[in-house]
């Protein structure tokens, strides 16, 4: 039994785990991302938002769960995804539909595998009683899978999700959804690149692609959303586009493609196209915390006994766990906001976006911090200081180059030539207008009465 | 798909060429997308067909019809009080600015000068209805380029609005108020009036247009998504017979209320030589998605100005032009409690006996949230009109709608549309 049983270690025990436990909180927390962007959006908008649904599920005995503000909403969209038909429209390529949705869902729920919640535990040993199994403790991870390609796993598993969505497009056999499932495709390569060469910024830096590395540099030398401002932001935007977030919803942009990818699901399908968008969310939000804002750690530059590396109790443990969790709900926080207050892009300047701006912008950030770190940087706070005020002038030196380069002007129109409005050079017009004032082109003369 | 648009023979829905389609070679880019009726973007059954090349639009043909109600028949068996229920269905955006038009055209061809007091209060109900026109559109405007939030700070004081028509006419959404040389009735209670109205002006939708403003007025993303886009010149809007703020976004500095003055648009309004109001026409030269925004900001802002000149100083007097009984209703207390009073309900409910219209015609029109707004009346002297034309300003307005899309993106359809306040019922009637 014991040789069976051999692979168990206290790591993979802490993993099992850490994973069940975290895809519990990812599942109930993309529930209540969907009422946290309600609320959030109804208090932006002046409305009032869900606020009567509570858990009382319509029976007498338990009305004293009734209103929590709303609270119960969540449970309500997930039964009623639940009972409703799950209608497969005609035409569609049945395989390829269902499976969508899996496709696009399961990678967000092994995203976040490698992502250190709480840091090292030193493990006591114990022995599993039933099977008579001795565990020797040690030092273990409080991630569900501490390997040591760490940071690689992530870009890798959250890019795959698009595969679903383009597949789901195709195979609804709708035009919009086949439109909104390109787009998403095109974006994803475009965008991969920005959050790629920004996450070298952050490699180059820390040397090395261990979560656990990146939080312990990040401690010792400042976050990196200090000392590498412009990639955090790149790698902020990169990762919106990657999340399929306003302003970069053109996947499913509602007025233009009416549901972009989804258009033609509905109950439980659509709903794991929901649950993956929000999952997508918080794991990008915990990558982004893990790669700019120190992991774990509760403020910058001060090591405080719980949340330093150091620590390996059972409560530094739960409460880098709660300071974990708290920057990514801060950082879902600021998607959300950023989702309610600007437009949407157009899909040509989301490219351009990409291509003309956030490429370059992170190519030359990657180099100046090469040579940055070719000619070495000091240890500690003015370690931050030298590479904040270097990205300072960084940017105002862009600033001034960009601002000098020839414009383009992204909105004009083509002209389609010969077409009836664009007639070709010499062609009769049939449109000109007869009417003698209107091929004459002066200014108003009417006095406006003035206030 | 084997759908085109224009088979070689025999179908003459579009009869131009677009030879940027034949002279092309097809690289597999070439698709055709069926654009509504059914589509969150057209804001009701708009169907526009679209032969793509990519995401960039090289033809663009609109199918209208689907909303036809037949509202233009429907004004031969109405006589001329009845009909201002069809009239405020044609564009529920602003469904008192249709009624007060209506009756403008009527009384035109009656030959009916109404009260200071009626003016007055058309007045101000038709600027309310400006309002509550452009809010939607600045709002949809915003909402058409993925900014939910705009919509809602635009949709928020039309409830307001609909209060007050609801205040003033017992009905919220089409308030049928007017009637042939005044209104139906008249305030419940003037101080009321006033104070809602205020109360709107100040607090509900100057903060408003200021937060739409702050939200959308200099964001990057939004000018970016708006300006350039859907370029209508001046003369374009001339020849195509563009009016409203479609055309003064262009240049063209038209506007009905000073160019055939009307209402208390007009000088000498009540007779003792009161002046007109004082109001700027905003004018934009760029004739953009985005000048199109402000200048319906704009004409908001002077409409509040408009209203703030007139609400303080509402004239007493009758609100009915018509001195003798026989024209108006009696009120309900009268027909219900004397014979005289009954008759005369009877008589001017089942068989018109007051109306005696000229037999002639006559052509009113004023200028609505969209343009202008016109109504030819064809008068046999019966109770009814022999026939009743509207110039919809929806309709006229949507003839560019290809001319503006051809040669943009995808997305930029929906702005577009959005920004031309294209309101089917109107358009289809």
């Amino acid at each position: 039994m014991a040789d069976l049983l051999g692979f168990v270690s206290a790591q993979f025990l802490v993993s099992v785990l850490v994973y069940a436990v975290i895809v519990h909180v990812l599942l109930a927390g993309a529930g209540y991302f969907t009422y946290l962007e309600r609320k959030i959006s109804a208090y932006i908008q002046d409305r009032v938002g869900p606020n009567r649904t509570g858990f009382d599920l319509g029976l007498p005995f338990l009305g004293f769960l009734k209103g929590l503000w709303g609270l119960g909403q969540p449970l309500a969209d997930g039964i009623k995804f639940m009972l409703k038909e799950d209608y497969t429209p005609g035409k569609v390529d049945k395989v390829l539909f269902t499976l969508a949705p899996g496709i696009v869902v399961i990678p967000a729920l092994i995203g976040f595998a490698v992502i250190p919640w709480g840091g090292v535990w030193d493990c006591p040993s114990f022995t599993i009683p039933l099977l008579n199994l001795h565990v020797a403790g040690g030092p273990v991870q409080i991630a569900a899978l501490p390997v040591n390609v760490g940071v690689i796993y992530m870009v890798a598993v959250t890019s795959l999700g698009v595969y679903g969505i383009t597949l789901g497009g195709w195979a609804s056999n709708n035009k919009y959804s086949f439109l909104g499932g390109l787009r998403a495709t095109a974006q994803m390569l475009a965008y991969e690149l920005p959050l790629g060469i920004s996450l070298l910024v952050v490699l180059l830096m820390v040397g090395s692609l261990l979560p656990m590395d990146i939080i312990r540099y990040q401690e010792a030398n400042g976050w990196l959303l200090l000392s590498q401002p412009i990639a955090a932001i790149i790698f902020f935007i990169a990762m919106l586009a990657e999340a399929n977030r306003v302003p970069f919803d053109n996947a499913e942009a509602e007025s233009e493609l009416v549901g972009g990818y989804h258009t033609e699901y509905n109950s439980m399908r659509f709903a794991l196209f929901f649950l993956a968008e929000y999952s997508h969310l918080a794991v990008s939000s915990a990558f982004f915390v893990l790669l700019f804002m120190g992991g774990f750690q509760l403020l910058p530059f001060i090591n405080d006994p719980l949340t330093a590396t150091g620590a390996t109790g059972l409560l530094a443990v739960l409460a880098k766990l709660g300071v974990y969790f708290g920057k990514v709900l801060f950082m879902v926080l600021v998607i959300m906001l950023v989702r309610w207050t600007v437009p949407r892009l157009r899909y040509d300047q989301v490219m351009s976006t990409a291509w003309q701006g956030l490429i370059p912008l992170s190519l030359v950030v990657l180099i100046a911090t090469s040579v940055a770190v070719f000619f070495g940087l000091p240890q500690g706070f003015s370690h931050v200081l030298l590479l904040f005020g270097g990205n300072l002038v960084l940017f105002v030196v862009l600033w001034y180059v960009v601002g000098r380069l020839p414009a383009y002007n992204p909105n004009r129109k083509i002209p389609l030539l010969g077409s009836r409005f664009y007639p070709l050079p010499g062609e009769r017009v049939d449109h000109a207008p007869s009417d003698p004032m209107a091929r004459e082109d002066r200014p108003y003369e009417g006095a406006l009465p003035t206030a | 798909m084997p759908y085109t648009l224009r088979p070689d023979q025999g179908y003459d829905i579009d009869v131009e060429s677009t030879r940027y389609l034949e002279s092309h070679p097809d690289t597999g880019d070439r698709w055709t997308l069926n654009f509504g009726p059914q589509h969150p973007a057209t804001h009701t059954t708009l169907r526009l067909v679209l032969e793509l090349d990519g995401e960039r639009v090289a033809r663009c043909t609109p199918h209208i019809g689907y909303l036809h109600s037949g509202f233009e028949k429907l004004g031969e068996a109405l006589d001329y009080n009845q009909y201002v229920t069809i009239v405020s269905r044609m564009n529920y955006l602003s469904p008192i600015a249709n009624d007060i038009c209506w009756h403008h055209a009527v009384e035109t061809l009656f030959g009916i000068e109404i009260t200071p007091r009626c003016k007055v209060l058309r007045t101000i109900l038709a600027e309310l209805a400006r309002i509550q026109d452009h809010l939607l559109c600045i709002g949809a405007a915003a909402l058409d380029l993925g900014a939910i939030t705009g919509f809602l700070y635009g949709f928020n004081p039309r409830e307001k609005i609909y209060d007050i028509m609801d205040f003033v006419s017992g009905q919220r959404y089409h308030p049928d108020w007017t009637r042939v040389g005044g209104a139906m009735q008249d305030l419940p209670d003037q101080g009321t009036f006033q104070r809602m109205v205020k109360a709107f002006c100040h607090e509900d939708c100057l903060p408003a247009i200021k937060d739409i403003e702050t939200l959308v007025n200099r964001n990057r993303i939004f000018m970016d998504r708006t300006r350039g886009i859907g370029v209508l010149t001046r003369q374009e809007a001339i020849a195509w017979s563009i009016s409203g703020p479609l055309a003064r976004s262009a240049g063209v500095a038209r506007d009905l209320r000073k160019d055939a003055p009307y209402l208390c648009y007009a000088d000498n309004w009540d007779g003792q030589g009161a002046p007109a109001v004082r109001f700027q026409v905003p004018v934009c030269q760029d004739g953009d998605v985005y000048a199109r925004f402000l200048v319906r900001i704009e004409e908001i802002k002077q409409s509040v100005r408009i209203i703030d000149q007139l609400i303080d100083t509402i004239p007493a007097g009758p609100l009915n032009a018509f001195t003798d009984s026989k024209m108006v209703k009696p009120p309900k207390g009268e027909v219900y409690g004397s014979i005289e009073g009954l008759i005369q309900h009877f008589e001017l409910i089942m068989s018109n006996r007051g109306w005696k219209p000229p037999v002639a015609e006559a052509y009113g029109c004023q200028e609505t949230a969209n343009g202008e707004l016109g109504y030819f009346i064809v008068s046999d002297g019966g109770p009814r009109p022999w026939r009743v034309r509207t110039r919809p300003p929806s309709f006229i307005n949507y003839q560019v709608m290809a001319k503006l899309t051809e040669g943009h993106m995808l997305a930029d359809i929906v702005g577009i549309l959005g920004s031309l306040n294209i309101v089917a019922a109107e358009l289809d009637r």
